[in-house]
């Protein structure tokens, strides 16, 4: 179940078909029948639920702005989970905010320890990326991403395509040792997808 | 993103390889995307002494700038190639939904050189491409095999695959074929569905999901949701007879400036073959293979015959390209109609060219006749046009006894005879007994003929001239016959540069006069020389961006395209700096076909397009009329800085734009490497 | 004021300008405006009309530099 779907207005919408066609899951059909100041008209529908991954491409690509994402109700509970936590973290760092400071730069600069890039962090406004310290290869988030942006051998670090990924989180919900993270923190090697290996 | 990906895949099918080559942004700033993208590579990779149907060729599929960045109405690709039919350079334009597969792989272009040794076709996704046997969708129609390809390369759940396929037309090497997708938008004219063919290449399909957008896209969706809106303000209840167009009868003449944004009343309510009646009346479509009058042989009658009410009755929707808000299209159910032994359920409906071209141009009112050629000829995908026309030519031909029942195989060729017309249609489709010399197009057949039939080879450079007669719009036929690739409509003229109101934002584009001065324009002069290059400059400008004609003749004020690639670019240039990119391309475009041997006053269109003795109409709207068509090729390219007597750009033009380095200099100054 | 027209060659252009527009005294409606320009009244309830490229009423209150256009008829492609 994806963690937000689309919602189309259909008063805004001008049946352009981009939404249909930019969904990578295929996830709309051409079949919303209506009359339309005396001629039929075909607008899309958003109806596979179970192929939609929740991305917002379809919302970022309208051009007349008459999708929006509204959230599942896995959704709404990701988010309060979420925002509890943050609320705790906020709490803590009030509690000891000497202590915090001074661990951070020393964080950033050497690996970083468990638990930094936490699951329940994911900003989609930010590129998506695999930290190679982390990362086991055990493959697991190429096989989830629903658009192949991952590549990578077995047991070696994998890496993640920017132009292809969609940022849809179907990654980071998966990986087991937080090696995806996607704060801007830590600079990845220049990815080749000619060679599709890390250039060093 | 700056809207262009900045990549492009080559593909050479002798040896099976595909690259992708990144390429600078310098280039695209003096070339834009798309038609002028495709016109460098083709320039640089075509050698001079190449034949169209050999390995030796490049056919480049593009998209323009704007095309999935948000833009509205541009959705559109293009191939270009160097033409059999024209022997200069190619270019056919289409809609559909092929457009945003190509950047969506995260390609500008694919050029696609060599021939592979057994039919392929060539699959691309977000991890490359790949080329595969085609050898079970060989033979097969384009709806079929567009359907095929992209039932096996689709996994639920992943994204739908898009296809452009070639039909049996193209795999027989005609010179009229086309590439076809979404079952009928076609990318029709200059015979590049017979490059394809000449290939052994089925089809391309696309499934990429990769990101593509503007620097400024908020920007972007604010100027289309302008656009939308206008678009939405121009309509027209359906209820509105089309007969009322009978009235243009009596219009004085046509107003020189109307508003563009209208237009979309009359193409979204009843589609572009909703003028029939209003074209008929005022002499803008030929009659009887250019040789004829609507007075003297296509009544009012017989119009109401094949006006678009009988289509509109079969129409079940409204059908958009994608990205459009405009909507000139339409989907038909011609499961009932006559001649439909095929059992053909759901067709495109019929643009104004094919409507036009089968009935009025043939002396036909059989409208199912001309429904059934419209869905053949997107099956064989075959340009309507052009087969049409070579169809009017056979026609008469027959009747002026220079071929016999004989050469026909028993086919009484006449005109308006209906099930000849289909016959003969499926000969040249099937390269079957005549049809085999008509399957090239007109100048071929005449070339074969010889004589007489030359006068009744209606094309301007090798290319069959679209169904807007020149005789009335100097300035269409000026272009018909400059335009490199010649005889388009598409190129301009001066009903269309009346609605475009370019003059609002370019600094020398003359205005059009609101009311009258028409007949200023059978005068060679500067000022009708400029109108001419303004169109023909902002046309390319438009194919770079992957704009739409119908979108560009709403207005600039309409259509912003400067401003919209002004923000996917981050460029910030006027409108006369974009301009002057038109007339790079162009001139590009020009030296292409002088490097492959073609000389400008080949497009010379024949008499009949312009009204020459003994081709002069007596009567109707057209009478008299003559465009002194090689005066205003001169006067036009003295303005374009080309030779005045030759059409040749002059060194100082080429250097001006900055174009001998773009077509001599290295490889390694334009790739990234 | 000056006004900006485009429409069907039915109409009067003949107190027109060279860039399409014409002066007209200030404050009259887009009714009064069409009467000018001898819009004829079939023309006018048969094809759209727009000010500024939108669907307004006729009793609209004109300003300068507004936009008014009647359908012209252009077929093709």
């Amino acid at each position: 179940m994806p963690n937000q779907i689309p919602v189309i207005d259909y008063e805004k919408c001008y049946g352009c078909k981009t939404c249909l066609y930019d969904c990578p899951t295929n996830a709309f059909v051409l079949d919303h029948k209506v009359t339309r100041r005396g001629m039929l008209r075909i607008f899309p529908t958003f109806t596979r639920i179970d192929w939609c991954i929740g991305c917002g491409v379809c919302e970022k690509d309208c051009p007349c702005e008459a999708i929006t994402m509204v959230l599942t109700e896995e959704g709404k509970a990701k988010k309060a989970a979420q925002e509890a936590k943050a609320k705790e973290k906020a709490a803590a760092a009030a509690a000891a905010p000497a202590a915090a400071e001074g661990a951070a730069p020393a964080a950033a600069a050497a690996a970083p320890a468990e638990g930094k890039y936490a699951h329940d962090e994911f900003n989609a406004d930010e590129p998506i990326r695999i930290d190679p310290n982390l990362c086991k290869g055990c493959t697991a988030c190429a096989r989830q991403c629903p658009v192949e942006a991952i590549s990578g051998e077995v047991k070696k670090p994998h890496v993640i395509d920017e132009d292809t990924c969609i940022r849809c989180g179907a990654c980071y919900d998966t990986c087991k040792f937080g090696a995806i993270y996607n704060d801007g923190s830590i600079p990845v090697p220049a990815y080749d997808p000619a060679i599709a290996v890390l250039k060093v | 993103m700056k809207g262009y990906t900045g990549k492009i895949l080559e593909v050479d099918l002798t040896n099976r390889v595909c690259k992708e080559t990144k390429l600078k942004d310098e280039l695209y700033e003096q070339l834009l995307s798309g038609a002028g993208l495709g016109a460098w590579y083709c320039y640089r990779h075509i050698p001079a002494d190449a034949d169209p149907m050999g390995p030796e060729n490049v056919i480049c599929l593009t998209t323009g700038i704007l095309t999935c960045t948000g833009a509205v109405i541009t959705g559109r690709w293009m191939a270009i190639s160097l033409s059999p039919a024209t022997g200069g350079i190619g270019e056919s334009n289409a809609g559909g939904n092929f457009a945003p597969g190509i950047k969506q792989c995260g390609y500008d272009m694919i050029a696609i050189s060599g021939k592979a040794d057994s039919p392929v076709y060539l699959y691309c996704d977000n991890k490359g491409a790949e080329i595969r046997d085609a050898s079970h969708v060989w033979g097969k129609d384009a709806t079929e095999a567009e359907d095929m390809l992209i039932e096996e390369n689709y996994k639920p759940g992943k994204k739908r695959p898009v296809a452009a396929v070639i039909g049996p037309g193209g795999e027989r090497l005609s010179w009229m074929a086309g590439i076809c997708c979404d079952h009928g938008r076609i990318a029709a004219r200059q015979g590049l569905g017979g490059v394809m063919g000449s290939k052994n290449l089925k089809g391309v399909v696309c499934a990429g999901t990769k990101k593509v957008s503007g620097m400024d896209t908020a920007e972007i969706k604010k100027l289309s949701q302008m656009t939308a809106r206008r678009l939405n303000a121009a309509f027209m209840p359906p209820e509105i007879p089309t007969g009322v167009l009978h009235v243009t009868k009596i219009l004085p003449e046509l107003t020189m400036s109307p508003d563009g944004l209208l237009t979309a009343v009359l193409m979204g309510t009843w589609g572009t073959s909703g003028a029939a009646a209003f074209v008929g009346q005022t002499g803008e479509g030929p009659i009887k293979n250019w040789g004829g009058t609507q007075k003297e042989h296509f009544s009012v009658r017989a119009i109401n015959k094949i006006d678009v009410p009988h289509m509109l009755r079969l129409q079940t929707n409204r059908y958009f390209c994608y990205s459009c808000v405009y909507g000139c299209g339409g989907e038909l159910d011609i499961s009932q109609i006559n001649h439909n032994n095929e059992g053909w359920k759901i067709m495109h409906k019929p643009e104004y060219e094919s409507q036009w071209q089968f009935t009025a141009n043939m002396l036909s009112t059989d409208n199912d006749a001309m429904l059934w050629c419209n869905e053949y000829l997107n099956r064989m995908a075959m340009d309507t046009i052009s087969v049409g026309g070579a169809v009017a030519m056979a026609i008469e031909c027959y009747e002026n006894g220079i071929l016999t029942k004989e050469d026909t195989g028993g086919l009484e060729l006449t005109w308006g005879n209906s099930d000849a017309i289909i016959e003969f249609t499926k000969m040249i489709a099937e390269r079957r007994g005549l049809g085999d010399i008509f399957a090239d197009g007109t100048r071929k057949a005449a070339r074969i003929l010889g004589g007489d039939a030359w006068m009744y080879a209606v094309q301007g450079g090798g290319m069959e001239p679209p169904m807007h007669d020149s005789r009335l719009d100097p300035q269409q036929a000026t272009l018909y016959a400059i335009d490199p690739t010649p005889s388009r409509h598409t190129s301009g003229g001066s009903l269309y540069y009346g609605c475009m109101h370019l003059w609002k934002k370019v600094s020398w584009a003359p205005a059009a006069a609101l009311f009258g001065g028409k007949e200023g324009e059978w005068t060679p002069s500067r000022e009708e020389a400029l109108k001419v290059i303004a169109c023909a400059c902002y046309k390319r400008v438009i194919d770079g961006a992957g704009g739409c004609y119908f979108g560009m003749i709403t207005g600039v004020g309409n259509y912003p395209v400067f401003e919209w690639l002004n923000a996917a670019t981050g460029w910030g240039l006027t409108p006369d700096e974009y301009m002057e990119i038109g007339k790079r391309i162009f001139a590009l475009r020009q030296m292409f076909n002088i490097k492959h041997g073609k000389l400008p006053w080949d497009n010379r269109p024949h008499g009949r397009m312009v009204g020459d003795a003994p081709f002069t109409h007596k009567v109707g709207k057209t009478a008299n009329k003559t465009v002194p068509v090689e005066t205003m090729m001169m006067e036009t390219w003295d303005a374009l800085g080309y030779d005045r007597e030759t059409g040749i750009p002059k060194d100082e033009t080429l250097e001006a734009l900055g174009l001998p380095y773009l077509m001599n200099a290295p490889e390694e100054e334009f790739v990234n490497a | 004021m000056r006004i900006e027209f485009h429409g069907p060659s039915l109409c009067d252009f003949s107190k027109f300008d060279k860039d399409g527009t014409i002066e007209v005294p200030d404050g009259i409606t887009l009714k009064q405006f069409l009467k000018i320009v001898k819009l004829p009244l079939w023309w006018r309830k048969t094809f759209p009309l727009l000010l500024n490229y939108e669907k307004m009423p006729l009793n609209t209150v004109l300003k300068d530099g507004d936009i008014v256009s009647s359908f012209t008829p252009l077929g093709g492609g």
